[in-house]
């Protein structure tokens, strides 16, 4: 709080003042990173998404989709993981130009994601970087919040939170292919369902027949 | 958007790669709690909305009445889409995930690609009417579909009864005429030219000799309006090659098998034609296995499934009796009569089903090598791809071939034992139809069985007893209920359309054996009352043509009786769902009808 009125002054003139304004909108932006390591410390953003959540509705058709120009991290394991080859990159724009473009889609927003503060803590390292500042939107994470949610059959036992399980308990279809869309869609997705619908079980459901 | 929206699915598997692109970047995601209301009856529709996950139901805005449900890729509202306002309420039934299109962009590509657009008219179609035809052999449908009318008929010239061979033999060469109509003192008579070469030069008979002795005046006719298709039917059953066209009591022409053949396109009547001539069971057989394909190319084509049973009826009919004529020496044909049971017996069969068949024969027949022969009938209709009858009704197992006073004997204990198999054995029997020997065997066998069972109520409760064997599968609130497997349509709304009305044609002693047949005469006896039985016959319809659809393309060791809903649209889902509540209706008046407890 005291950091963003610290900010707020500080930016004030600067293209990212929108994100230290004080919000009021009742909207949610939820975002998937997708990066070349697992180390908060060392990875590079490859891809990212987001999608703004207004409501009940997912504005997927304005979402924010960019891939970032290779770095010389993009090693041959999370080539695997989500399948964009150097090639793939050779078309997409750099960091430079990207960061400020996602900074002014997400604005004053909280910020919606699965395990969110692993892009928040990678995000934050880049802005520090260049910028000198950190974000201070409100964070939501939807694996924190199903937990809190779902019927736990012994207190005190913690809840799977591995998103295939989220998905499936909650019967929200789970893309098959590792882009940062993708990915944000579906903790869009979560979150509608958790803050909107019923509170979900442990359990799995059956497949639903027609 | 990258999202993973199905283009698999058609008709949106029909867009071009630009316009996929159109509609995945113009894709939102909107959720829906249970019971939320997605679309307000009297609003203008900005999105068409294509479920992800979820159920969804139509219903009139003053909530009595359910119009159809939505799921996993169903889209709603069409109808409202292009610029109309939506007429009824739609509701999430469920927590509901739902893309939206945005209707300006669904209009955009309705116009810019033409089967996309056709696909959507066409689903608005099916609700009204379930006939459609895919590109490609659009004529058949067309033809099947096409009415008897001036266009198709040939012009009759009548001539008078007095008139001599030898004129009439002129007047057809000068007029290039198959045939012609002979006027007997108001009666009506056909004269072929066979006819006149058979008189002229095989019987001799003098050149002046009136026509009217020679003219055939048992005529077969049709009626103006009558599908040409069952015209066909007609003249294969009867193996005659033109019928007089009636318009009320009016001759106005003749239509000839020739003419119709080539109008006709494809395979039925020249399968027809080959089982007719087929003089040895190898030809037959060549025939007998391309009926299947036969099947498959009508209902591929959209033809109505009534008549692909009365044709797939008509050829079986014909297929078994021709292996009855060469398995069996034709002195013997008089004094017995061939009947099938079961689907086929009741011409419902899509088909080629198992051989239900039974033979009743004349008292004191003497007829020393009828086993042998019988057996080779078998083994022939096996050979033409008809599978034995898993209970052995057939008729190289001697139960099943009994004199007449034996069969009424064999009747009556089965009413005696009045409940399990012998009340199935009565049930076959009702449905037997003849279809070669001498037929009215038969008709004094069922005659015999109807007089047995008058005014057994009790026995005739036991009868009806196996029609609400089988739950129907509806939820309490009337929604469809099927297992992971699918469901079974046989025994959910076949079998109890079937056997009740069986039942009740029992009780009201009437001789038909089509269950359509059954419906109507039951209702013009008032048993039944209009609405009911014109619903009746939809719902068994329906039932037929889902079952229809599930044989093709075929899948390895599929039952075919198991609906595997997630291969319907939602308007066939809709259909089934109220095929299945007219069930329910009915077997509840079949519990009070014939006063079965415990149901």
């Amino acid at each position: 709080m005291l950091q963003r009125l610290l900010y707020q002054r500080k930016y004030k003139d600067s293209e990212f003042a929108t994100l230290f304004a004080p919000y009021r909108g009742k909207e949610y932006v939820a975002l998937d990173l997708e990066t070349t390591s697992l180390d908060t410390k060392l990875a590079d953003i490859v891809s990212m998404g987001a999608v703004i959540i207004s409501e009940n509705r997912i504005l997927a058709s304005q979402c924010f989709d960019i891939k970032i120009r290779a770095t010389d991290k993009l090693g041959g394991d999370s080539i695997k993981v989500h399948r964009l080859r150097h090639s793939d990159l050779a078309q997409a724009c750099s960091i430079e130009e990207a960061l400020p473009k996602l900074l002014q889609f997400i604005g004053a927003r909280p910020i919606v994601g699965y395990n969110i503060g692993y892009d928040q803590r990678i995000l934050n390292r880049h802005c520090k970087e260049r910028y000198g500042f950190k974000l201070v939107n409100p964070l939501v994470d939807v694996g924190r919040m199903f937990a809190d949610k779902v019927h736990v059959d012994h207190v005190g036992i913690s809840p799977n939170q591995d998103l295939v399980h989220i998905c499936q308990s909650l019967g929200i279809p789970l893309s098959g292919r590792h882009q940062a869309i993708d990915d944000a869609i579906t903790a869009a997705m979560i979150y509608l369902r958790l803050q909107f619908g019923p509170r979900p079980t442990n359990a799995i459901p059956q497949a639903i027949s027609a | 958007m990258s999202t993973d929206f199905n283009f698999q699915h058609p008709p949106f598997d029909q867009l071009e790669p630009k316009q996929r692109e159109l509609v995945s970047s113009n894709l939102d995601i909107h959720y829906f709690q249970s019971q939320q209301k997605i679309v307000t009856a009297g609003a203008q529709a900005s999105s068409l909305f294509i479920i992800i996950k979820g159920q969804v139901e139509e219903r009139a805005d003053n909530n009595d009445e359910v119009f159809a449900h939505y799921t996993l890729e169903d889209w709603f509202d069409v109808r409202s889409q292009f610029g109309g306002y939506a007429k009824h309420d739609y509701i999430a039934l469920e927590e509901t995930l739902c893309y939206a299109l945005p209707s300006q962009i669904f209009r955009r590509l309705v116009s810019e690609n033409s089967d996309f657009g056709d696909y959507f008219q066409r689903d608005l179609a099916t609700r009204h009417q379930l006939v459609e035809s895919r590109e490609g052999n659009k004529n058949l449908a067309e033809f099947i579909l096409t009415t008897i009318d001036e266009r198709n008929v040939q012009p009759a010239v009548v001539i008078e009864g007095e008139t001599s061979l030898q004129q009439a033999t002129l007047i057809m060469r000068e007029q290039k005429l198959e045939s012609l109509l002979v006027n007997h003192d108001g009666c009506f008579g056909m004269l072929t030219g066979t006819d006149l070469l058979h008189a002229a030069v095989l019987v001799q008979q003098s050149l002046d000799t009136p026509v009217c002795q020679l003219a055939n005046f048992n005529l077969i006719s049709v009626n103006k309006g009558d599908f040409l298709f069952n015209a066909m039917l007609l003249m294969t059953r009867n193996s005659i090659e033109r019928v007089v066209v009636k318009d009320q009591q009016k001759i106005i022409g003749i239509l000839e098998m020739a003419h119709l053949l080539s109008l006709f396109s494809t395979h039925s009547h020249v399968l027809a034609l080959r089982i007719a001539r087929a003089s040895s069971i190898e030809e037959l057989s060549e025939a007998a296995h391309t009926l299947n394909k036969l099947v498959e190319n009508l209902c591929n084509n959209g033809i109505r499934t009534l008549f692909i049973m009365k044709l797939l009826a008509t050829m079986n009919e014909q297929i078994i009796s021709r292996v009855f004529e060469l398995s069996i020496p034709h002195q013997h044909h008089n004094h017995i009569c061939l009947m099938v049971m079961g689907s086929e017996g009741r011409g419902e069969q899509i088909v080629k089903t198992d051989q239900d068949n039974g033979l009743v024969i004349e008292d004191g027949y003497d007829w020393p090598e009828r086993q042998q022969q019988l057996n080779q009938f078998s083994e022939y209709l096996l050979e033409l791809g008809y599978p034995p009858c898993p209970g052995n009704i057939m008729v190289n197992n001697p139960e099943w071939v009994q004199q007449q006073s034996q069969w009424s004997k064999t009747i009556a204990n089965w009413i005696e034992t009045g409940h399990g198999d012998a009340m199935m054995n009565l049930a076959i029997v009702l449905d037997a139809h003849a279809i070669a020997g001498n037929k009215s065997l038969l008709r004094r066998l069922r005659k015999d069985l109807m007089a047995q069972m008058a005014n057994r109520s009790v026995t005739l409760a036991f009868f009806a007893q196996p029609a609400l064997k089988f739950h129907t599968p509806l939820t309490m609130f009337g929604n469809i209920k099927s297992k992971q497997a699918g469901l079974d349509i046989k025994k959910g709304g076949i079998f109890p359309i079937v056997h009740g009305v069986r039942a009740l044609a029992l009780e009201h002693a009437i001789s038909a054996t089509n269950t359509l047949e059954r419906i109507e005469q039951l209702a013009s006896l008032k048993v039944i009352d209009e609405d009911s039985a014109a619903n009746l016959k939809e719902a068994l319809l329906l039932f037929f043509k889902l079952r229809i659809q599930q044989l093709f393309p075929a899948e390895e060791g599929q039952d075919y009786h198991v609906l595997k809903l997630d291969k319907l649209n939602h308007s066939q889902r809709d259909l089934l769902r109220h095929g299945l509540h007219v069930v329910k209706k009915f077997k509840q008046l079949l519990a009070l009808h014939f006063n079965i407890r415990d149901y």
